[in-house]
C-alpha cells in the first residue's frame, strides 16, 4: 500500500465518480441538500453573532431579532473587561498551547514507539484508546484530592497536565497510525548508515509525517482550548479558561445572552481562524484520526 | 520480538509503583483529614490581609460588596474580593473547596439551607467566637430569619444579607374588571381565580415556577398551608401525607391555567411572564414588586397590588455571611460581615434593584425607605406600601426552609419528584411516595440519630423565635 | 503491507530507544488515570459519604447491588442507552447524506466542509447556550418560525416528551458535520476503479451504494460509530446548561446521574461504583466495535486490498 498520508483525501479539480447518485439528479438533490445542510448548522452560528451586538433591550423580544438596527458592541468590552474575557483567552492560550506541546512531544514519541516496536503489545495500545473514553466524571472525586494535596489546584499546572490525559492518548493513537503507513526503508537506510535511533527519528521519519504532525497538533489544540469537565473541577478564580467562565455568566437573576454570545464568539473565533488558515490539515488530520485505528 | 512479557510486565509494575505513591499517598491523607476536619480556629492570628476574599453567586447579588468597596476601606482598611461562583452548582463548588481544608474563600455567602452541613462538618468559625454577637444588632433582624438561619449549637455562625419569600402579585386592573374585590385567601380560591381569569392566549390566569431547581418551593408554598411538615419528630418524611398529596395536586391543576410553556418558566421567565403583562397573578420572590414598578423593565408600572400567599408563606433560599473556619483573614472577614449586614448600610441596599438582595430587618419595613433608597423613584407610594405591607404580613406567616444537615440533597430530591409530577410522569401519590422513599436512604446515610436530634433542634429554633411551624 | 509494516526482528536494537520513548507518556497516564481509577475502585466498596458525621464502612459489593434496585440509575441507563443510539443512527444516517451530497460537489468542497465543521469545533458549553436560546419558549426562532408556518408553539426542552428529542438535536447539530467530513474522507480513500466496473455492469445508484460503497466503507463508520457512541455516552455538558436533567427525570442520563451523586449529593461511595460501571460499560462496547472492526471484510479476496485501501 501506498503512503496515503502523503497526499490530500480531497483531489479537487478532477472528475469525481459517483459512489451513489448518479445523474443529474441526483446532482441537484446534492445542491439541495447541502444548500439545507449550511443553513441548518450555519444558522445557530449567526444567531450567535448576532446576539453578540444586540442591545440588552432586543435579547428577548418576540418576535425575535434578526437583524439589529445599529450594531451594540458593549456586550464584546462587558464580556471581555467585566466578565474576565481577556484574562480567559490569555488562560485558555497557556492552558491549551502548553498541552499540546507537551502532548505531542510525548505523544508522538509514545505513538512511534509503538507503531515501529509494538512495544507493550496491543494491550499498552488498548488502554492508551482506551482512555480517550473515559467519562472525565469517572475519576473526578480522587483527581480534585490528588491536586488539592499537592495544593495545585486553580494552577496552570494542574489543568495542563491533566489535559495530557485525554491529549497524549488522542496524539499518540492518530500518530501512530502514520507511523505505521510510513515505510520503515528510510529509517532502516539511515541506520545502516550509522545514524542513530533518536536522529532517524527526527531527522529522517519526522520531516516525512510534518502534514499530520500538524494536523494532530492542530485537533489537540482544539480540543484542549474546548475542555470544560475538568475545568470546572480544577479551576475556582485564578485560572480561568473560557469555557468555564460562560456557566459562570449564568445568574440566578437574569441570563446575560447578549454577554454570553460575546464571550462564546470571543471564545470561537481563535478556533474558527486556525482551522481555516489549517483547513487542508484539519480534515486530513480528521480523517487519518478516525479511520487509522488499532 | 524482544520487548517480552516479563520486561513489560517489570516495567509497568515499576511505573505502577512511583505512581501509587504519588497519586495514593497524597489523595489518601488529605481525604482521609478532610473527613475528620475539625475548625481549626487558631489560624486567625495568622495574616491578615487588606483584602477579603467573599465566595458568592456571581451576578447582581455581588454587586454590594464592591459598591462599599471604599467606604470598607476608610472604616477599617479592608476591601473584598469577589470570588464568583455559578449560581447553580454553588454548594458543590464550596463543599469540594472546603473538605480539602482550603483557606481560598475567607467570607462565605450561601442559602441558610446550607448552614446544617456547614457547621456540622466544621467549615464555619462562629462569629461569636470571632468578636462581639452584640454587634450584628440581632433584635432588629426578623424572627423567622434570625435564629434558625443564623444559630447552631447555642453559636452564632452566621449574619443575613439577603431575606428572601413568596408572595402574591397581582393585576389591579384585572382583577377589578372582573369583580374581584380582593386577592385570594385560599389556595381553592387562587384556584378558581386562575381559573376565571385564564383568557389564553392573551391573559393567562396564573403563573409559577415549575422548572427543575426551584419547583419544590411552590410545592412547599401550598404544602405549608394545609398544615404540612417536612419530616415527623422521628425523621420519618411527612411529605407522602394527604396535605402532600392535595398539596401537589393543585400545583398540577393550576398548571391548565398558566402559560403554556410552563415548564420551562424559571426565576426570568416568571418575571417576564408577569412584566410582560401576559399573567394575572403569580407568585414569586418578592423583589418583583420592584422590577414591576420599574418602567424600563415592565409594562404593568401602577397596576399591582403584593398580597400574602393564602395561610402561609414559604421562604425559599435566602442568603446569610459567614467566616470560613479555614480562612486566613478571619478578624478583617468579620468587619466586613458585620458591616454589610448592619442596618445603616443594608437599608442601602435591600431596595435597590440593581442587585437582588431584600429586606430582612424590621428597621427595613418602611414603606418611606422604599422610594428613599430605590434605585427606581417611581414606584408609587400605593405600592411601596402595598409591597411592604405584604412583607410585614408575609414574615409573620413565613414558613421556613429545611436547613439541617443534608438540607441541600433532601430539597435536590424532593424539586426531582415536584417536577415528576408536573410533567405528569408519576401521580402526585407517586412522586411523593419515591421522594420520601429517597429521603428516608439520605436520613440514614447521616445517621438517623444525628438527623433526628439536627431536625428537633431546628424546630425548636423556629419555636423559640415565635414563628409557628 | 503488513509485510513491510511490521517486522519485529530487524527492530530489536531498539527496545531501549522504544522504552525510553514510550515510558513517560506511560507513567503520565498511569499516575493521572490508572491511579484514580484504582482509588475509584476501593471508595466504590465503601459507604463514604463527604459530608456525614458517621465514619465510612467497607462494604464489600453492596453499592453494585444497590445500583440495581435504583429506579433512577435504571432510568439514567436508559436515557443514555436511547440518546446514545439516536445519536449514532440519526447522525450516521444524515452524516452518510451529507457527506455523499457534498462528494458530487468538488468545488469549494473543502471550503464548505470546513464551513460546515464549525459546530464541531465550538466547545459544548458555547453551543449549549446558544441551543438555550434558541428554544426559547416566546423570544426564541425556532417557535418564531414555527408560528411562521402556523405551526403550534413546543416547549422544547421543557416538554417531557420533547426533552430528551430537543437535546438530540443539539447533539446533531453539533457533531453530525464532524461525521459527514469522517465519511467524505472515507468515501476519497475509495478507488474510484470500483465503481466504474460497477457502473458499466448496469448497476443502479442504490445497488452501488448498497454493495460497494457501504461495505467498502465499513471501518470508518465503524470508527465514526466508536466516536460518537462514547461521545454520547459521556454527554454532560449540554445537559447541565439547558435541562438539568428535567423535567422530572427525563434527561438524566448516567454521567448526569453519576454526577449527582458524586459531586451534588457527595455520595462518593456510590457514585464510585456508578463510575466502574460506566466505565466497564464504555470499554465493552469499544472492544466489540472494534473487534467487529479488525474482522477481515466478509467478501471474496479480491475485496481486501480495496479496504485496506481506504485505511
Amino acid at each position: 500500500m501506498t503512503s496515503t498520508a502523503a497526499h490530500s483525501p480531497f483531489p479537487s479539480g478532477r472528475a469525481v465518480p459517483t459512489p451513489v447518485t448518479g445523474g443529474r439528479g441526483g446532482l441537484l438533490a446534492s445542491v439541495v441538500g447541502v444548500a439545507v445542510g449550511s443553513v441548518f448548522f450555519l444558522f445557530p452560528i449567526y444567531w450567535m453573532l448576532v446576539t453578540s451586538v444586540k442591545p440588552p433591550s432586543e435579547w428577548l423580544t418576540s418576535p425575535p431579532v434578526f437583524i439589529p438596527d445599529r450594531l451594540y458592541f458593549q456586550n464584546y468590552t462587558d464580556a471581555l473587561f467585566n466578565w474576565g474575557g481577556l484574562k480567559g483567552l490569555v488562560d485558555s492560550g497557556v492552558v491549551a498551547v502548553s498541552a499540546t506541546a507537551i502532548g505531542m512531544v510525548l505523544g508522538t514519541f509514545a505513538a512511534y514507539s509503538l507503531a515501529r516496536f509494538r512495544i507493550g503489545g496491543t494491550n499498552l495500545s488498548f488502554f492508551i484508546l482506551s482512555l480517550l473514553f473515559m467519562p472525565p466524571v469517572a475519576i473526578g472525586i480522587p483527581m480534585f484530592l490528588f491536586w488539592s494535596a499537592l495544593g495545585l489546584v486553580d494552577t496552570y499546572i494542574a489543568l495542563i497536565v491533566q489535559y495530557l490525559t485525554f491529549t497524549i492518548p488522542f496524539i499518540a493513537w492518530v500518530m501512530k497510525g502514520f507511523f505505521e503507513d510510513l515505510p520503515v526503508d528510510l529509517e532502516e537506510s539511515a541506520l545502516v548508515n550509522g545514524a542513530s535511533r533518536l536522529r532517524a527519528f527526527v531527522d529522517i521519519v519526522l520531516p516525512n509525517v510534518r502534514p499530520a504532525l500538524v494536523a494532530t497538533a492542530l485537533l489537540a489544540f482544539i480540543f484542549n482550548w474546548n475542555e470544560f469537565s475538568i475545568a470546572v473541577l480544577l479551576s475556582r478564580g485564578r485560572v480561568t479558561t473560557l469555557p468555564f467562565i460562560l456557566p459562570t455568566m449564568m445568574e440566578s437573576h437574569y441570563v446575560l445572552w447578549g454577554d454570553i454570545a460575546a464571550m462564546a464568539a470571543v471564545g470561537a473565533l481563535p478556533v474558527v481562524i486556525i482551522a481555516f488558515l489549517l483547513q487542508r490539515y484539519l480534515v486530513r488530520g480528521l480523517s487519518f484520526g478516525a479511520i487509522r485505528s488499532e | 520480538m524482544q520487548v517480552g512479557p516479563i520486561s513489560r510486565r517489570r516495567f509497568l509494575s515499576t511505573s505502577a509503583k512511583a505512581g501509587a505513591a504519588l497519586a495514593m499517598g497524597g489523595a489518601v491523607t488529605t481525604f482521609l483529614e478532610a473527613c475528620s476536619a475539625t475548625p481549626n480556629a487558631s489560624s486567625a492570628a495568622a495574616s491578615a490581609s487588606g483584602t477579603v476574599a467573599v465566595e458568592i453567586d456571581e451576578g447582581q447579588n455581588a454587586n454590594p460588596f464592591q459598591w462599599f468597596n471604599p467606604n470598607m476601606k476608610a472604616k477599617f482598611g479592608a476591601t473584598t474580593n469577589i470570588i464568583g461562583l455559578p449560581f447553580v452548582g454553588q454548594y458543590e463548588k464550596i463543599v469540594a473547596e472546603m473538605v480539602t481544608r482550603s483557606s481560598v474563600y475567607d467570607v462565605l455567602v450561601f442559602p441558610p439551607q446550607m448552614l446544617g452541613d456547614f457547621v456540622s462538618n466544621g467549615f464555619l468559625a462562629p462569629l461569636s467566637e470571632l468578636g462581639n454577637e452584640s454587634d450584628f444588632n440581632l433584635t432588629d433582624v426578623l424572627p423567622a430569619y434570625r435564629d434558625p438561619n443564623l444559630r447552631r449549637n447555642g453559636k452564632l455562625y452566621a449574619a443575613m444579607y439577603d431575606g428572601d419569600i413568596l408572595q402574591i402579585a397581582y393585576r389591579t386592573d384585572i382583577f377589578s374588571a372582573a369583580g374581584i374585590s380582593q386577592p385570594p385567601q385560599t389556595w381553592d380560591d387562587f384556584l378558581n381565580i386562575a381559573k376565571e381569569l385564564h383568557k389564553p392566549p392573551t391573559q393567562y390566569g396564573n403563573a409559577f415556577l415549575a422548572q427543575r431547581g426551584f419547583c419544590y418551593a411552590w410545592f412547599m408554598n401550598i404544602f405549608a398551608a394545609l398544615g404540612g411538615k417536612w419530616f415527623t419528630a422521628d425523621m420519618k418524611p411527612a411529605i407522602n401525607t394527604d396535605q402532600g398529596v392535595q398539596a401537589l395536586q393543585m400545583l398540577v391543576n393550576l398548571k391548565q391555567y398558566a402559560p403554556p410553556n410552563i415548564l420551562q418558566i424559571g426565576y426570568q421567565e416568571l418575571n417576564e411572564a408577569y412584566l410582560n403583562g401576559s399573567t394575572a397573578m403569580v407568585v414569586q420572590w418578592d423583589d418583583l414588586a420592584l422590577k414591576a414598578e420599574d418602567p424600563s423593565q415592565s409594562k404593568v408600572v401602577g397596576k399591582n397590588a403584593y398580597a400574602p400567599c393564602p395561610v402561609r408563606n414559604y421562604m425559599p433560599y435566602s442568603r446569610v455571611m459567614a467566616v470560613s473556619a479555614f480562612s486566613k483573614n478571619q478578624q478583617n472577614a468579620y468587619k466586613v460581615i458585620q458591616y454589610m449586614d448592619s442596618a445603616d448600610v443594608s437599608i442601602k441596599y435591600v431596595y435597590d434593584p440593581k442587585c437582588g438582595e431584600d429586606p430582612f430587618r424590621q428597621s427595613h419595613l418602611d414603606a418611606s425607605k422604599v422610594k428613599d433608597h430605590l434605585g427606581n423613584p417611581s414606584m408609587p407610594a400605593a405600592q411601596a406600601q402595598s409591597y411592604v405591607g405584604a412583607i410585614k404580613t408575609c414574615l409573620t406567616t413565613g414558613y421556613p426552609e429545611l436547613s439541617i444537615p443534608g438540607a441541600p440533597r433532601y430539597l435536590d430530591i424532593l424539586d426531582l419528584f415536584v417536577n415528576e409530577a408536573l410533567a405528569g410522569s408519576l401521580t402526585p401519590s407517586q412522586a411523593l411516595t419515591q421522594a420520601a422513599n429517597e429521603w428516608d436512604s439520605i436520613t440514614a446515610s447521616l445517621g438517623q440519630d444525628n438527623q433526628v436530634k439536627a431536625y428537633s433542634d431546628w424546630v425548636n429554633a423556629f419555636h423559640a423565635a415565635g414563628v409557628t411551624y | 503491507m503488513m509485510a513491510t509494516r511490521r517486522r519485529p526482528s530487524r527492530w530489536s536494537g531498539g527496545r531501549r530507544f522504544a522504552l525510553l520513548t514510550v515510558a513517560p507518556a506511560t507513567i503520565i497516564l498511569i499516575v493521572l488515570s490508572v491511579f484514580p481509577l484504582l482509588y475509584s475502585l476501593r471508595l466504590s466498596f465503601t459507604d463514604q459519604q463527604l459530608l456525614s458525621l458517621v465514619p465510612p464502612r467497607f462494604v464489600g459489593l453492596a453499592n453494585y447491588a444497590q445500583l440495581l434496585q435504583d429506579n433512577l440509575f435504571w432510568s439514567s441507563l436508559g436515557v443514555a442507552a436511547a440518546f446514545a443510539l439516536s445519536v449514532v443512527t440519526v447522525q450516521l444516517g444524515v452524516g452518510l447524506a451529507l457527506a455523499l451530497a457534498l462528494y458530487r460537489l468538488p468545488r469549494y468542497q473543502q471550503f464548505i466542509a470546513t464551513l460546515l465543521l464549525i459546530p464541531s469545533i465550538l466547545s459544548s458549553s458555547v453551543a449549549s447556550f446558544q441551543w438555550r436560546s434558541l428554544f426559547d419558549y416566546s423570544s426564541g426562532p425556532l417557535n418564531y418560525f414555527l408560528g411562521l408556518l402556523h405551526l403550534p408553539l413546543l416547549s422544547w426542552t421543557a416538554d417531557p416528551r420533547l426533552a430528551l428529542p430537543s437535546l438530540l438535536l443539539v447533539d446533531f447539530w453539533q457533531w453530525t458535520p464532524f461525521v459527514t467530513l469522517l465519511l467524505l474522507a472515507g468515501l476519497h480513500a475509495l478507488p474510484a476503479s470500483v465503481f466504474e466496473a460497477a457502473r458499466v455492469d448496469g448497476s443502479s445508484s442504490w445497488q452501488i451504494l448498497r454493495y460497494q460503497t457501504l461495505p467498502l466503507l465499513r471501518r470508518v463508520i465503524a470508527i465514526t460509530v466508536i466516536l460518537r457512541l462514547i461521545g454520547a455516552f459521556k454527554v454532560f455538558d449540554i445537559i447541565y446548561v439547558l435541562t438539568a436533567g428535567g423535567p422530572g427525570s427525563a434527561t438524566e442520563s448516567l454521567a448526569f446521574y453519576n454526577y449527582v451523586q458524586g459531586f451534588r449529593y457527595f455520595s462518593v461511595g456510590y457514585s464510585a461504583a456508578m463510575s466502574y460501571v460506566s466505565v466497564i460499560i464504555v470499554i465493552v462496547l469499544a472492544r466489540v466495535i472494534l473487534r467487529y472492526m479488525e474482522r477481515p471484510v466478509g467478501r471474496p479476496a479480491a475485496d481486501v486490498p480495496v479496504a485496506e485501501a481506504a485505511v
